[in-house]
């Protein structure tokens, strides 16, 4: 860009003495459309001094609005089958697991308590902030389904509402145990 | 449930006297089904005093004066009674309800148009149809005809209080190439004019019969699938 193009650049753009003229002869709403006119256009010309004759197209918008940026829901799978569940509660929190006493549900499980290691990855990040000692969970494992194909899968739901759970009412027998060790 | 699946949903339907006005997603983005990204992707397709039906969050609402319903395309099934004890056992405790419905659908694949239809026949067998029955079992290609909608009622005791009714039907959805089969599990419950005690009698009896009615209604499905496998085509 030359030099005298950015005077004339410079020139184009409306003083502080040209804004309180035209504040008063149309109006400060008036005035401030021509203002915003005056700039739009300035910047076109600065546009199109920036660019190349060929690479140059009118029909092109000189602008880059920031586009607006808004949360899309997560591409669903297909179909997520779920062979297995349980339901548990959070006993222990580590940085990259955490252990948890857990039933099975579906069929005749569920009479038996377990002890699992649960990876804190197989939690979805939105859920991450509910992981406490004591949470109730249902862990389900099985098959995602999408247009890719079938891919395993974990998922790990921590429940809402108030949830009471068999398992989380029994007493912890070990835990009471330590009391009385002494 | 199985690899076939194609599609599920579990919904929770209440019956009672509902106010649907104080139902959008803004409210159900207030309590802890939902966080606040939830509420600017949700989808509103009509809210009025009369009636509410929009989406947010992976839940289906549809709250009419008399009905309530929330529906979950996608494991976890227990989501729906989630939402449901959030909104009842814990926001409106005071509504009054008088039954319940727990539902599973399903759609699932089957190897071939052919394995359909002879499932089809054999859920309904074209003989005692007579000459309309032979007439039927003649026509091929895009004529194929059959069985289009069988239910099966299983009554509850005492009688009043609810029955388990399974519709079995062609799935209509396209990509399965007259190959799928929809299979939706109604478990109704009523209180038997209990109504005016509030949310809390049908909450309790939600929470200790979800698992076992979603349960059940997965075995069947799983049960008719089995059995249309097992058929000679």
């Amino acid at each position: 860009m030359s030099a005298s193009a950015l005077l004339y650049e410079r020139s184009t753009l409306p003083s502080i003495t040209d804004r309180r003229r035209d504040t008063a002869r149309v109006g400060p709403d008036k005035a401030a459309q021509e203002a915003i006119n005056r700039q739009i256009e300035a910047e076109r010309y600065v546009a199109r001094s920036l660019l190349s004759t060929e690479a140059y197209r009118p029909e092109e918008n000189a602008f880059f609005p920031v586009p607006e940026f808004r949360p899309l829901p997560a591409k669903a799978e297909q179909v997520f089958a779920a062979a297995k569940e349980w339901e548990g509660f959070v006993q222990e929190v580590g940085n990259s697991h955490f252990t948890a006493e857990l039933k099975e549900l579906r069929g005749k499980g569920g009479e038996v308590a377990d002890t699992a290691e649960i990876p804190i990855g197989d939690i979805p990040t939105a859920d991450r902030k509910l992981l406490r000692e004591g949470a109730v969970f249902r862990y389900l494992v099985g098959y995602a389904k999408s247009n890719k194909g079938v891919t395993r899968k974990r998922h790990v739901y921590f429940r809402r509402g108030k949830v009471t759970q068999d398992v989380a009412e029994q007493p912890n027998w070990l835990a009471l145990a330590a009391l009385f060790r002494d | 449930m199985s690899e076939a699946t194609e599609r599920l949903t579990a919904s929770i339907v209440l019956v009672g006297k509902f106010n649907p006005a104080i139902f959008s997603p803004a409210w159900i983005a207030r309590t802890e089904l939902v966080d606040d990204r939830a509420l600017e992707a949700a989808k509103v397709s009509v809210i009025h005093p009369e009636i509410a039906v929009f989406e947010i969050g992976g839940y289906s609402f549809d709250i009419r004066t008399e009905r309530f319903s929330v529906e979950v395309a996608s494991e976890p099934l227990v989501r729906a009674l989630d939402a449901t004890l959030v909104i009842f056992d814990k926001l409106l405790p005071h509504t009054p309800i008088s039954a319940y419905g727990i539902n599973y659908v399903e759609h699932f694949r089957l190897d071939s148009a052919d394995r359909r239809l002879a499932f089809g026949r054999a859920l309904a067998p074209l003989e005692p149809w007579g000459a309309w029955g032979k007439e039927i079992g003649e026509l091929k290609g895009d004529l194929t005809s059959g069985v289009v909608d069988l239910t099966m009622v299983q009554t509850y005791d005492p009688a009043g209080s609810g029955e388990r009714r399974v519709d079995v039907q062609p799935s209509a959805m396209t990509e399965l190439a007259n190959a799928g089969v929809f299979v939706s599990v109604n478990d109704h419950r009523s209180l038997l004019g209990k109504e005016s005690a509030g949310a809390k009698p049908v909450m309790e009896k939600l929470q200790s019969r979800f698992d076992d009615s979603i349960d059940i209604a997965r075995s069947i499905v799983d049960g008719l699938h089995a059995f249309a496998k097992s058929l000679t085509v």
